[in-house]
């Protein structure tokens, strides 16, 4: 089982395994320019969780 | 370049509903990648002129991407110049805006048909995506290269992956936050769409790892 990923000072990166090499890779994600009208990134974020998560299949929550 | 600015993608695209799947495709993967879209579509204020619009995008973007893939003509018998003019207004800036260092791609649905249609760009290698999101992920994953930072990238078949989790869980995301699915959509509400997109891919999953 992977080492859980250390908790990281912005929280806004997408972390893979590198495929060839085996480790955990990362980059940082941009907020789009634009916030979206009548609902909160917050209920956005709170949303995802509740649906599954997000991508980064290679992070196990602990 | 300012920080924020080196990370904008200027992306210059069709907005009719058949496009919708490889925009969408197209979104994630700029943000997958850790750079930002900037399109004609985060601003709502009609009272802006459009070309005053799509000049500042150009002027905020050194990246840019164009599909010249809808050669057809539309519903009113008309061609559609849209995507090539705002490709020349690109060209135009890098070519006479002092900005040599702009990088630009060019899409095409099927190979080898450009010339016919567009002969001045002869000698470009535009990508064919052929209306596959999947083509998409990877024209522009290989594309952006590195991340801004110079990081490696996630590999297309690891986006591709991506995307297609993120698309299976979004209704249930839009209902999370009180919308129909389909009312997010990468052209129905493009900001809510951008924003879901870029906290997806930084929420922790929930597969197994070995």
């Amino acid at each position: 089982m992977a080492k859980a990923i250390k908790k990281r000072d912005d929280g806004k990166r997408y972390v893979w395994r590198d495929a060839s090499s085996g480790r955990f890779l990362d980059v940082v994600v941009a907020d789009p320019p634009v916030k979206p009208k009548g609902v909160s990134v917050a209920k956005i974020r709170e949303a995802i969780r509740k649906s599954g998560g997000g991508s980064t299949s290679a992070r196990k929550q602990k | 370049m300012s920080s924020q600015r080196r990370l904008n993608v200027f992306v210059n695209v069709p907005f009719d509903a058949a496009y919708e799947p490889l925009f969408e495709a197209l979104v994630f993967s700029v943000f997958a990648c850790g750079y930002r879209v900037r399109c004609a579509l985060e601003d709502s204020d009609s009272g802006d002129i459009r070309l005053d619009k799509l000049v500042e995008l150009i002027r905020e973007s050194p990246r840019s991407i164009h599909d010249l893939s809808r050669i057809e003509r539309g519903e009113n018998e008309l061609p559609r110049f849209n995507m090539p003019f705002e490709l020349g207004l690109a060209l135009g800036a890098k070519r006479f805006g002092r900005r040599p260092r702009d990088r630009i791609k060019i899409m095409v649905g099927e190979r080898y048909k450009l010339p016919a249609y567009l002969s001045d760009l002869g000698g470009n290698d535009p990508d064919a995506h052929e209306n596959q999101p999947d083509k998409v992920i990877r024209i522009v994953r290989n594309y952006l290269q590195r991340s801004p930072r110079g990081g490696v990238l996630a590999g297309p078949a690891k986006l591709s992956s991506d995307f297609a989790t993120f698309k299976g869980r979004l209704p249930a995301i839009a209902k999370g936050i009180n919308f129909e699915p389909n009312e997010v959509r990468g052209y129905a509400d493009y900001p809510t769409f951008t924003w879901c997109v870029a906290r997806f891919l930084t929420e922790p999953g929930t597969e197994d790892d070995d």
